[in-house]
């Protein structure tokens, strides 16, 4: 009788364990999940930020911005200087890769005339990409003073994770 | 007498106390799940970065842009049209044909002059349009040229119930003549 009773006693004990290690297991597989699931978060915040990045400094580049006087006007791209990007950034493919990397950078006329978009740079490419649009001017400074026209900037960021 | 109470008493109450315990297990890990799931902001960097940037940068490319009307920009125009409705300079309906191959450009619209208040609202239009079949999705929005709370200038293309705003006012001499840009989030 005793026997019996220390045996159900064990047999309790074990079965208290097995929920136990039971719940454990379980509740680890969900943590882990969750874990995975905030490092792809990080990750792809990573990724939209460079190619916030990326977009900022394509605004700024010495060879596409509008000059005069010495003066820089912002979310302006000179026209003559980014007819001839497109052969330059060829013509220089590992220094536009350090500072562009894998992105695909094109601009198109949107006033007076629509256009379709004409490449200025290219860089490795994949199947995951985050598109950037921005509204640019398009200055053309001949014939002087020059005149302004609408662009807009398409920047492709390639993303390989 | 003894005031020990029965063992089968004890028991249970420790039965209860591990039960208890089990749950409160269980109510922090379902804090846990809320808290993970409700920490999802609903805009990231990115999304917050365009559509902070995007309607501000359209109404800014479109103000010193030169038309083809006495190569005047829009804000010369915009000006013209806010101080004398409909406006006093005269511009050449052609140039409102930028694509002569479009089929709204009928031998009628051909050399007619107009006044710049039809022009300039025309140029905006189609650079709107223009604009949002560049980027490949059809946002809604709305462009108002607002002087002294009258609408001088209104072109909406569907309905929105969250907007992204710019603002650009332009000095007249009847005041301020308010531009205002929203686009669909």
């Amino acid at each position: 009788m005793k026997n019996k009773k220390a045996q159900m006693k064990m047999g309790e004990t074990i079965a208290v364990l097995v929920v136990f290690f039971m719940l454990l297991f379980f509740g680890l597989m969900f943590y882990s999940k969750i874990q995975s699931n905030q490092i792809k978060e990080t990750v792809q915040e990573i990724e939209e930020k460079a190619s916030i990045d990326v977009a900022q400094k394509i605004q700024f580049l010495p060879e596409l911005k509008c000059t005069s006087a010495d003066v820089t006007r912002s979310l302006c791209i000179d026209f003559l200087k980014a007819k001839s990007f497109a052969n330059i950034s060829k013509d220089n493919t590992a220094y536009y890769q350090s500072v562009f990397g894998s992105t695909k950078i094109e601009y198109a006329e949107v006033y007076p005339l629509l256009t379709n978009y004409t490449l200025l740079y290219e860089g490795p490419s994949s199947n995951n990409y985050l598109t950037t649009f921005i509204p640019v001017s398009l200055f053309n400074p001949i014939p002087y003073p020059g005149r302004y026209k609408i662009g807009l900037l398409k920047i492709k960021y390639y993303t390989f994770t | 007498m003894s005031n020990k109470k029965p063992n089968h008493h004890k028991k249970a109450q420790t039965e209860i106390l591990g039960l208890a315990i089990i749950v409160v297990f269980i109510a922090i890990g379902m804090l846990f799940v809320i808290k993970f799931s409700l920490n999802k902001s609903d805009e990231g960097p990115r999304e917050q970065f365009i559509n902070s940037e995007l309607a501000s940068n359209i109404l800014n490319s479109m103000i010193d842009t030169h038309t083809s009307c006495r190569n005047l920009d829009f804000s010369a125009l915009l000006k013209d049209c806010a101080e004398n409705n409909p406006g006093k300079i005269r511009c050449t309906k052609s140039s409102y044909c930028v694509n002569p191959n479009d089929s709204s450009c009928s031998i009628n619209n051909q050399n007619q002059q107009v006044y710049s208040c039809e022009f300039i609202t025309d140029e905006i239009n189609q650079t709107l349009i223009n604009f949002m079949s560049l980027m490949g999705n059809n946002r809604n929005y709305l462009f108002t040229a607002t002087l002294a709370e009258e609408e001088i200038i209104s072109l909406a293309n569907g309905e929105c119930t969250v907007w992204e705003s710019a603002y650009q006012p332009l000095p007249t001499y009847k005041g301020a003549l308010n531009l205002r840009f929203q686009m669909c989030k």
